[in-house]
């Protein structure tokens, strides 16, 4: 792509408006001329002034950063105060032993991290038994490993396009469906995870009947779909009641 | 790409401003500039990372919700925009523009691609048809800036066709390419019409654009 037809395209990456192979083209282009990152940027700058400014996040969502950054649930502190036009809000203190634990602990994370790998790693071959349901605090550590490591996170959506529960996967199909606004089940049913590989369903794993475990499972390259369904405990080889949600694994991204 | 272990060593790279904040924790993080927290946070300071947070989290979730129709997703990707912060700081480059732009291009791109991630196909066809009704309203977006007054009067200033393009790929998600189709176009046209608008807007809105940097 020569300069000229880079330059007209320069808004429409601006606003991530070009195709996946125009982007890589033009970003080569800018990673030489200057002229162009400079109009980029401008562009850029333009178009966060159309983003809003007033909006709230949700409360408790500081909370989850803060957990998934360092792992240290209780000196992550209360959430920041939003910025109110005008206002000076202190921040919470935050305790110094928090750092110290931090720039200690980096060699902690990574072993919790490999046990929780391996842990995963013990169900590759266990794929349509009993996944064990963890206990609440447990689950949380483990997720605050997985968001430490690059990811994806595939939202399982329901027919009426609600999301009823979230896979995070990382590029080795290592896996873990966690958080869902499904409801508890009987013991004699349970949640059970299923791939679609080359239109066929496969079981990924029971969840069991509380859909809020953080049950590990694995997935191939040829998977493509995730699903969710409810089964008799000890789950089915086929999914035999209707899909609860369903999501697409990124093309490509489990290798 | 500075790894983790290397953050912990004291800024000693030339690019990096001066200044003594640079090279000891900041104490005062209200007064620091979002570049000073920034480095901060490169240099793992937490508390530095709560302050942008403070500052910026209500941008970031409330352009991914208007982009992605979806509170839990809008979380997501913020939860990842200052997760990503926090462990790639270097990605920001203060020469190159504002914390907070920087922050809302990530934040845009990655809504983006989930919107066009195979999954959110059919919200998406649902959305067009609720769009096809309602339309975008550029000025409406831009409600609460504290120059929402003098970017208002900019957008109100763009040529239909301008202000259609930007609206529908920045707000819409489309590429240039789905803009034309939908609005029987060329695609030399759209593409001229969205980077047209941006430089009559930036021209229009120089003295703000530079009046926003901390």
């Amino acid at each position: 792509m020569i300069h000229d037809e880079v330059e007209e395209l320069l808004g429409a990456y601006a606003l991530h408006a070009t195709a996946p192979q125009e982007r890589l083209e033009i970003e080569a282009h800018l990673a030489e001329c200057p002229r162009c990152r400079a109009e980029v940027e401008a562009h850029q700058e333009m178009a966060a002034m159309f983003a809003a400014s007033g909006a709230e996040a949700p409360s408790g969502l500081w909370e989850k950063i803060a957990l998934s950054i360092t792992g240290d649930e209780r000196t992550a502190g209360p959430p920041p105060e939003p910025v109110l036009p005008g206002s000076a809000v202190g921040l919470p203190t935050v305790q110094p032993a928090r750092r110290r634990w931090r720039q200690a602990g980096l060699g902690g994370v990574v072993a919790v991290a490999a046990a929780v790998l391996a842990l995963l790693g013990t169900e590759v071959a266990h794929l349509n038994s009993q996944v064990d349901s963890l206990k609440a605090h447990e689950s949380q550590d483990a997720l605050s490993q997985w968001l430490l490591e690059p990811h994806s996170t595939v939202a399982l959506v329901s027919s009426d396009r609600s999301v009823v529960g979230h896979v995070f996967l990382n590029r080795s199909g290592q896996a873990v469906w966690y958080q869902s606004d499904l409801n508890d089940l009987p013991a004699t049913k349970t949640y059970q995870m299923w791939g679609l590989n080359r239109g066929q369903p496969v079981s990924l794993g029971l969840v069991g009947p509380d859909p809020h475990s953080l049950a590990p499972f694995m997935l191939g390259p040829s998977t493509t779909k995730v699903m969710v369904t409810v089964e008799p405990a000890g789950g089915t080889a086929k999914p035999t009641t209707p899909v609860l949600g369903i999501g697409n694994v990124p093309n490509g991204y489990v290798q | 790409m500075r790894s983790r272990r290397d953050r912990s060593a004291p800024a000693t790279t030339s690019s990096a401003p001066s200044g003594a904040e640079n090279r000891t924790v900041i104490t005062d993080l209200a007064a620091a500039s979002d570049a000073s927290l920034a480095m901060a946070v490169a240099r793992w300071q937490h508390e530095a990372l709560a302050e942008i947070y403070r500052r910026h989290a209500g941008a970031v979730f409330g352009l991914a919700k208007r982009l992605l129709y979806d509170g839990v997703l809008a979380e997501e990707v913020t939860q990842e925009v200052f997760v990503r912060l926090w462990r790639e700081p270097e990605r920001f480059d203060p020469a190159r523009g504002s914390l907070r732009t920087f922050l809302m291009s990530v934040t845009h791109g990655r809504a983006i691609d989930l919107l066009r991630a195979e999954k959110s196909r059919r919200a998406r066809e649902e959305r067009s048809r609720s769009v096809a009704e309602a339309g975008y309203d550029l000025e409406q977006e831009v409600f609460d800036l504290a120059t929402a007054e003098r970017v208002r009067e900019a957008v109100s200033k763009l040529p239909a066709g301008e202000r259609t393009a930007i609206e529908m790929a920045y707000f819409g998600g489309h590429t240039y390419r789905e803009v034309a189709a939908m609005q029987d176009q060329p695609e030399g046209t759209i593409k001229s019409r969205i980077r047209s608008g941006l430089r009559r807007m930036e021209h229009e809105l120089s003295p703000v654009v530079q009046g926003t940097e901390r």
